[in-house]
């Protein structure tokens, strides 16, 4: 957060002195304040010296303001070697007038006090150098130990104030460094005497030590007042810059080929370039092969990969790659390669940042792989190495850096969920897992989400041959999947069960006819049976219909004869 | 100037106790700082005024005006009964 301090009454912008270090002047909005006094605090040790050097050698390599560095506690000679490994040549700076170094020597013992005095001779000192190369910015290191000499601070107290006066009156920027604020005040130069107050602090966070830097004072301006993290290395200071933390960032629609052909296939054509992608799973089932894949993709292509692997050795990888096809030493020589191996506990969770980092400005790869990133957990507890990690992905985002991060997830479950809870910062998820059948262990890999990606869904066999690694389709049995031989052996008890089913039908189907043939037989048997029934039935009723007549006949004509009123015995006619 | 007034004072302070105890025995250089800086640096010359013993040995230095008579006189090894 930035903490908005009071402007200066006149409403003029502070003038600053740049540092040349990156991430400092970020946190201190451009340097500085340039023809003041600044003070440095922290420990012995935590790296005040280094910081200030280094401030001072900048300022005149790059911003052409020749510096005198002036040291209360090491000698000329400690000074220049502490310069030289920074990788300044002092002699040549010095030749030049660019860079002048002195130590002024006290010890107790030395002389003796009687009566009132004034460190003139000091003054004078100070002034004649900074005036022999007009230097602009100045350096009074330890300035505390100048206490230490003298029994009366009266005089001491008098003649800083009138340094600085000088100083500022020439408008030079001047760094103090002293190990705590106590030390200052106790000679009553407190606060009063600085603009600007930065605190270098060296902090034990799990058994490892970080060193953290904030700005504690800016008088007239604002500054971030968070603690940074920073790292001594090789050529000084280097501070994480602010800016690689803001999520602002372009995204873009190419896609980068994985490597794995069938793989491309299932994330609608490789990963998104920018995107970060996890691989999990169990011990041995491929994740560092997957990843290798992509780094050779890059390669071949003339992209910069930087591969950090935290636990195999680099001539392992190498080796185990080369047993499938990729040729990682190849393009280590060319240059396009950067493979670092390092136990994660090397360093502390912002140690690591800031490592990352000076590596991406460095050599600004195109990809970046963490194998396994899981080791990450053993250095910090939950929270922070997610915090941690959705630094770093911010952080590469920004950059437009792929990033490919390996997982080892403990056990071989079913649940891939990862133990450092990084799998929901990931835009890419694949899972490879193991597979026990039929006495068999076999290797599946499927997708298990790709943001903005449609990708398939399905689960494929993975399979580490001599070109590669390469995936095929899985096999559905009864018991579930199948693959290997397990999957072969299930393909042909398949083909013959269906062969058996089919004669199966075959013969029902035989059956069946008979059957109907049969009782349709019955049924045209009993049909004929009907009608020879009909038939004799109609006979009957025909023959009973005749008799019918007959019957009424005789009837009606023995009713006419009755009715002619003669009675005859009829007789049968 | 108060720098300039302790230095007069020193060197009147100086002057005065070398004519009391050791006429004759004595030679004062003054050296002139803002003159001459380059002895200030060569010599480590911080508090002025600075007095130094070169004789006899071994030598020492003594800052301040020198205002303390008896401190003065026995750091330089003076004593009054001679």
């Amino acid at each position: 957060m930035i903490e908005k301090t009071s402007m200066t009454s006149s409403n003029e912008a502070i003038s600053k002195a740049p540092t040349g270090i990156k991430g400092l002047d970020e946190i201190t909005g451009g340097g500085l304040p340039k023809g003041r006094v600044t003070l440095f605090l922290g420990q012995s040790g935590v790296g005040k010296t280094v910081l200030a050097m280094q401030i001072l050698a900048r300022g005149t390599l790059d911003y052409g303001e020749p510096g005198v560095f002036i040291s209360f506690e090491e000698t000329a000679e400690d000074l220049a070697a502490n310069f030289a490994s920074l990788g300044y040549d002092v002699p040549g700076l010095s030749a030049e007038g660019r860079l002048i170094l002195d130590y002024i020597q006290l010890y107790p013992g030395a002389f003796y006090e009687a009566g009132k005095y004034e460190l003139e001779g000091l003054l004078l000192r100070i002034t004649n150098i900074v005036d022999k190369i007009g230097a602009k910015r100045i350096v009074l290191d330890g300035l505390p130990a100048l206490f230490q000499g003298f029994s009366d601070a009266g005089p001491v107290r008098a003649a800083l104030i009138r340094i600085v006066e000088w100083v500022k009156s020439r408008n030079i920027t001047c760094i103090v460094t002293a190990e705590n604020e106590a030390e200052m005040a106790r000679q009553g130069i407190g606060r009063t005497i600085s603009d600007c107050i930065v605190l270098l602090e060296n902090i034990m966070e799990n058994n490892i030590a970080t060193r953290y830097l904030s700005v504690v004072k800016y008088r007239g301006s604002a500054h971030h007042s968070d603690r940074f993290p920073f790292l001594i290395t090789d050529g000084g200071i280097s501070v994480l810059p602010v800016t690689s933390i803001i999520m602002d960032y372009a995204v873009s629609e190419e896609r980068l080929p994985t490597g794995i052909e069938a793989l491309d296939s299932m994330l609608s054509g490789g990963y998104m370039r920018g995107s970060s992608i996890l691989i999990s799973g169990g011990s041995g089932t491929g994740k560092t092969s997957v990843a290798c894949h992509l780094a050779a993709a890059a390669c071949e292509r003339g992209e910069r990969c930087l591969y950090y692997a935290y636990e195999e050795s680099k001539s392992e990888v190498f080796r185990n790659m080369r047993s499938i096809g990729i040729d990682l030493e190849r393009w280590e020589k060319q240059g396009l390669l950067r493979f670092h191996t390092e136990r994660v506990s090397h360093y502390g969770l912002e140690s690591h940042l800031v490592n990352i980092e000076d590596m991406l400005e460095a050599f600004k790869p195109g990809i970046v792989i963490f194998d396994p990133f899981s080791d990450m957990q053993d250095i910090g507890p939950f929270f922070q190495v997610k915090g941690m990690s959705q630094r770093l992905i911010d952080h590469l985002k920004s950059r437009g850096v792929t990033a490919l991060f390996t997982n080892l997830s403990e056990g071989d479950h079913a649940s891939p969920a990862t133990s450092i809870g990084v799998s929901t910062v990931m835009d890419t998820w694949i899972v490879l897992r193991n597979h026990e059948s039929v006495g068999e262990l076999t290797r599946l890999l499927y997708v298990l989400k790709s943001r903005g990606t449609a990708h398939s869904n399905r689960v494929r066999e993975f399979l580490l041959t001599e070109k590669g690694v390469k995936l095929v389709e899985v096999y559905m049995g009864p018991g579930g999947i199948l693959t290997g031989s397990a999957r072969d052996l299930q393909y042909r008890e398949d083909g013959i069960e269906l062969e058996n089913r089919r004669r199966d039908i075959e013969h029902k189907k035989r059956e069946l006819e008979n059957k109907r043939r049969m009782l349709q037989a019955q049924i045209d048997a009993l049909q004929e049976e009907i009608r020879e029934a009909e038939m004799e039935l109609k006979n009957d009723i025909a023959f009973s219909e005749e008799e019918e007549a007959r019957i009424r006949l005789r009837q009606r004509m023995g009713q006419q004869q009755a009715d002619k009123g003669e009675a005859h015995t009829v007789e049968p006619g | 100037m108060e720098g300039y007034r302790s230095c007069q004072r020193a060197l009147e302070n100086l002057a005065d106790v070398c004519e009391r105890y050791l006429p004759g025995h004595h030679s004062i250089e003054v050296i002139d700082v803002a003159v001459n800086p380059e002895v200030a640096a060569s010599e480590d010359i911080l508090a002025v005024p600075t007095v130094i013993r070169t004789a006899p040995l071994p030598a020492l230095r003594i800052i301040g005006d020198l205002s303390d008579r008896e401190t003065c006189m026995r750091l330089l090894g003076i004593s009054d009964h001679e």
